[in-house]
């Protein structure tokens, strides 16, 4: 642990710049990180979570955390802006300590005084006003209990006790979800919805799963999984920045959505994130020393193969495989990143196999924790429009 | 919904199947998607084929809830490409015909006695499920009295069969097949009024098969021997008359002979005894002898305290039963010869799971170093490779997860060669269904057994790839729940197709009673983990580090990470509740 280092996390951080920031804290397993009170365009395109791995990342490689937040002073609503993103409500919640701009340390218990209403609002369902704007995220956080308090990981509308709910109540779940942040969603199909409820179910049900504990089958005594749902309106430029800074396939993929003039590009952006092994380390029960990058791959393959899983029950293994069908059925775009691969497949314009073959995967420099799994679905695809 | 596994026969063809019964049309494609799912999640073994068994007026609705492509569809079919799956509508008769969805089935000869061994195996997975209240016991130092005033330690409450609508419209469905055929039904004796549910759904599936408005039968109960004399109908050929159990069908024989019924006309839904052929009224539904404890005997012993069965309700005070002492000499010879002569080595570790996608085994053999350095355990194996090892042997199947499996596999590979078996090839438990063909036998070296489940799942998954070939398990330590569950499990392990019996080997065998997957230990993990204080998170962290088991600290005696809590000569306990 190095506690000079200190890595900062800018508010306009794109996919390049986490890639490096990554590539700092398993070097130098930095104490400190430094945070900015919200992203620019709530993270969309799964740069929230992308910015969660990173957090995920940190929270592993070094022993002791201190989020040093961009805060003046503490007022009660000082934390507002934090409390309302997934990473903020996770990055306070799971940090040892925290500290103000000037570095005077803030209780926990007032920072995270505006998350209550937020995750009162989500237990209860009511999902539209629970966050600002057109932006939800579910979470599942495991740490240590505040004086007084309970666990509530499982404490969400995503569990019954400690399972994952069933089909039936998910799609309802993803039906509100889409509600709060799609003014438009009334007129989505039910069977768009569907599709889309299993998607979100099948990636959350992995992070149950396999997300919970360490490659020996160990449970985290600290980890995160959520669920975000965004709604993103972006002009040509900004897609361009985001092409630029995640790469030649996201570049690819973007040219086909680029909205003409003035006109934005409107999507749903759906993240799935946990803090686990990551699919390769599960598949192969091997820490990331002893994988290679060609190991990797073949986890990553076998993942996306029917009928193949890490689960004992037979009747499993056919999740991910459901996943990149249903992405079809809807255009959909999705990134995932786990270990040190990075998968990106799109299947907006109808062609190539909905199956993922070794040239989708690819190799980056740094193993990240968990997994992030990002869905873009255009709105014209969602509502039928195109 | 209800599902149930179980083998079947139709001729020289055998196969394991899941049944998932829908008795009614339970909701959308998506409800049918979940319930399928959460429904297969409880059983652990691949079928061999998938049978989906719903009434026929609901056929429309079913064939467009599993289109192909869709949810339901998807989780149905999600053993995969080989395991066929049937969608069998029943008429009113009960008679179902087969509709592939996936696949074709081998199971097509006989429908008629695919779906009475359904109907069987169905009823009889009720039984064995809710066996302590299906077979209720006479408490210690009493007897029952039964409504025939005979005497007996225990007594058949068949109306404890079914919980909930699945379960009630499965055996609407069994009495459907069973009812008589060509006979216009209008009256339905019942010897007590608690299987009204079970009728119930029979009348319910009448009305929907006729299309009638109402109910075209109706039942009554006569309250056993003591009312069947004032129920006798003046005439009985509408009747049909279903009794709820019967030790010995004597009520059913009793009452053909008294209401002048034919043999059609009786039914005793649970029995211990075979209906036997000629006797008139002595058809029944299912013999659950194989779940009782004293099916066997007649009339115990006299001087015991009396307890009336009264319908559903015993009649008795019971007196507390005499407390009793276990000390040292009670215990089981595995004791002495295996737990304490092993006990400092390590054998036996405590909350240790073998690799991170199974179970915690709240007591895990940690046997590695036994299978190489005991040099009685090696004279065993050598004798047992020379003995049963077959020079036609092509697979010798291994758990690349667990070093101790390698281990013994390495030894039975070293064993072979010396005895001059050389063509045959090592493999892992996980590819051995995908590899796995043909008739060369198959030696499988699993160091620990529990529940067996690993050596069925192989079993099973062997003969879905059409291996048929002689198999030998190799299993040196037994730890099974008690004996009855091992010898359920050796017999269901051995006895293969075509009369071929496998062989099961093992060097010791210790019953270590009920352990519960979510053990004190992850329990106490549960609360634990939230204590904020050094002592507690070094405690949380032993708990939760499965690598190594307890390593000693089965608990702690006060807040000193160094102590170790200890118990005097005498201590015993066991769970329960």
């Amino acid at each position: 642990m190095n506690k000079m280092s200190n890595i900062q996390l800018k508010r306009g951080v794109n996919f390049s710049e986490i890639e490096k920031l990554a590539e700092k804290i398993l070097a130098e397993k930095p104490e400190k990180l430094q945070v900015p009170n919200s992203l620019t365009f709530s993270g969309g395109f799964g740069m929230e979570g992308a910015v969660l791995q990173l957090l995920g990342t940190w929270f592993r490689a070094s022993s002791t955390h201190t989020l040093h937040t961009s805060i003046q002073d503490l007022k009660p609503d000082s934390f507002d802006d934090l409390c309302n993103s997934l990473f903020g409500l996770i990055a306070l919640r799971l940090s040892d300590s925290i500290l103000l701009s000037g570095k005077d340390e803030v209780n926990l218990i007032d920072a995270l005084r505006p998350a209550i209403p937020i995750l009162n609002n989500i237990r209860s369902e009511k999902f539209k006003p629970a966050f600002k704007g057109l932006y939800l995220a579910l979470p599942a956080i495991k740490s240590p209990v505040i004086k007084g308090g309970i666990n509530r990981e499982f404490d969400s509308p995503l569990y019954n006790k400690e399972e994952v709910v069933g089909a039936v109540k998910f799609n309802k779940i993803t039906s509100n979800a889409l509600l709060a942040i799609i003014p438009r969603a009334k007129d989505i199909d039910t069977s768009v919805v569907s599709h889309l409820s299993e998607i979100i179910r099948e990636l959350f049900t992995n992070t149950h799963r396999h997300g919970r504990a360490d490659v020996y089958g160990n449970s985290f005594d600290k980890n995160f999984r959520g669920i975000i749902f965004n709604s993103i309106s972006m002009t040509s430029k900004r897609l361009d920045d985001i092409a630029r800074s995640g790469g030649g396939d996201l570049s690819l993929f973007i040219a086909d959505w680029k909205p003409e003039g003035d006109k934005q590009f409107k999507a749903l952006d759906i993240t799935v994130v946990d803090s686990g092994p990551g699919y390769a380390r599960r598949w192969q029960k091997l820490d990331k020393d002893q994988l290679t990058i060609e190991l990797e791959k073949e986890s990553i393959l076998a993942c996306f193969t029917k009928h193949k899983s890490t689960d004992s029950a037979d009747s499993s293994g056919s999740g991910l495989s459901n996943v990149l069908s249903d992405l079809k059925a809807l255009r959909g775009w999705f990134r995932l990143r786990t270990g040190r691969t990075l998968v990106q497949k799109s299947f907006f314009n109808h062609d190539g196999v909905d199956a993922i073959e070794l040239k989708d995967i690819k190799a980056k420099k740094d193993f990240l924790e968990g997994v992030v799994f990002n869905v873009v679905i255009p709105l014209e695809s969602l509502l039928g429009d195109r | 919904m209800y599902l149930f596994e179980t083998l079947v026969k139709l001729g020289k063809i055998e196969r394991e199947i899941l049944v998932v019964f829908s008795g009614q049309l339970e909701g959308s494609e998506l409800t049918y998607s979940q319930l399928i799912e959460s429904g297969f999640k409880k059983f652990k073994n691949r079928p061999e084929e998938v049978f989906f068994i719903y009434p026929a007026y609901i056929d429309k609705a079913v064939t467009k809830i599993f289109a192909k492509g869709g949810q339901a569809y998807r989780n149905i079919v999600r053993y995969g490409d080989d395991i066929p799956v049937s969608l069998a509508p029943f008429d009113k008769c009960g008679d179902v015909v087969l509709k592939p969805l996936n696949g074709g089935s081998v199971l097509t000869s006989d429908a008629a006695c695919l779906r009475n061994q359904i109907v069987c195996k169905g009823v009889y997975n009720l039984a064995r499920t809710r066996k302590d209240q299906v077979i209720q016991k006479a408490p210690s130092g009493t007897v029952f009295i039964k409504p025939s005033d005979k005497e007996y330690d225990e007594f058949i409450k068949a109306s404890e069969l079914a919980v909930g609508y699945a379960e009630n419209q499965f055996i609407g469905f069994s009495l459907l097949s069973r009812a008589p055929r060509g006979r216009d039904i209008r009256r339905i004796y019942i010897d007590t009024n608690s299987i009204s549910s079970f009728i119930e759904a029979l009348l319910y599936y009448w009305v929907k098969f006729s299309g009638a408005d109402c109910k075209q039968a109706t039942y009554h109960s006569y309250s056993s021997y003591g009312g069947k004399d004032q129920a006798k109908p003046e005439d009985s050929e509408d009747v049909w008359l279903v009794i709820s159990a019967s030790r010995s069908n004597s009520m059913g024989i009793d009452m053909a002979a008294d209401w002048k019924l034919e043999n059609d006309q009786v039914i005793t839904l649970l029995s211990y005894t075979p209906t036997q052929l000629g006797k008139v009224g002595d058809e029944i539904l299912i013999n659950i002898a194989p779940l009782s404890e004293s099916a066997e005997r007649e009339i115990v012993n006299g001087s015991l305290m009396k307890v009336k069965v009264w319908g559903e309700n015993f009649t008795a005070e019971v007196e507390k039963p005499n407390p009793v002492h276990i000390r040292a000499e009670h215990k089981t010879p595995a004791i002495s010869k295996l737990i304490i002569p092993n006990i400092q080595e390590g054998l036996f570790k405590l909350n240790r799971k073998v690799s991170a996608d199974l179970e915690v085994n709240s007591v895990y053999f940690d046997c590695n170093e036994y299978l190489e350095t005991n040099s009685n355990f090696v004279d065993w194996l050598n004798k047992l490779t020379d003995w049963y090892i077959p020079s036609k042997t092509s697979w010798l199947v291994y758990r690349g997860v667990d070093e101790a499996s390698v281990t013994l596999a390495d030894s039975i590979e070293k064993r072979m060669h010396e005895n001059g078996i050389h063509d045959f090839e090592k493999i892992d438990i996980s590819d051995a269904y995908k590899n796995i063909k043909g008739s060369g036998a198959v030696v499988v070296a699993m160091p620990v057994t529990g529940s067996g489940q690993t050596l069925l799942k192989l079993n099973r998954n062997l003969r879905i790839s059409g291996h048929s070939g002689n198999r030998i398990f190799i299993s040196p330590f037994v730890v099974s729940p008690s004996k009855s569950a091992f010898d359920q499990f050796r017999s269901s392990l051995i006895y293969g197709p075509d009369g071929m019996k496998y062989s099961f080997l093992s060097y010791k065998t210790v019953h270590i009673g009920h352990t519960d997957n979510d053990n004190s230990w992850l329990q106490e993990l549960r609360v634990v983990e939230h204590f904020d204080s050094d002592f507690w998170k070094h405690r949380a962290n032993l708990l939760r580090d499965h690598r190594n088991g307890l390593e000693g600290a089965i608990g702690t005696p006060s807040l000193r990470i160094d102590e170790r809590l200890s118990f005097t000569r005498d201590f015993a306990f066991w769970g329960g509740h």
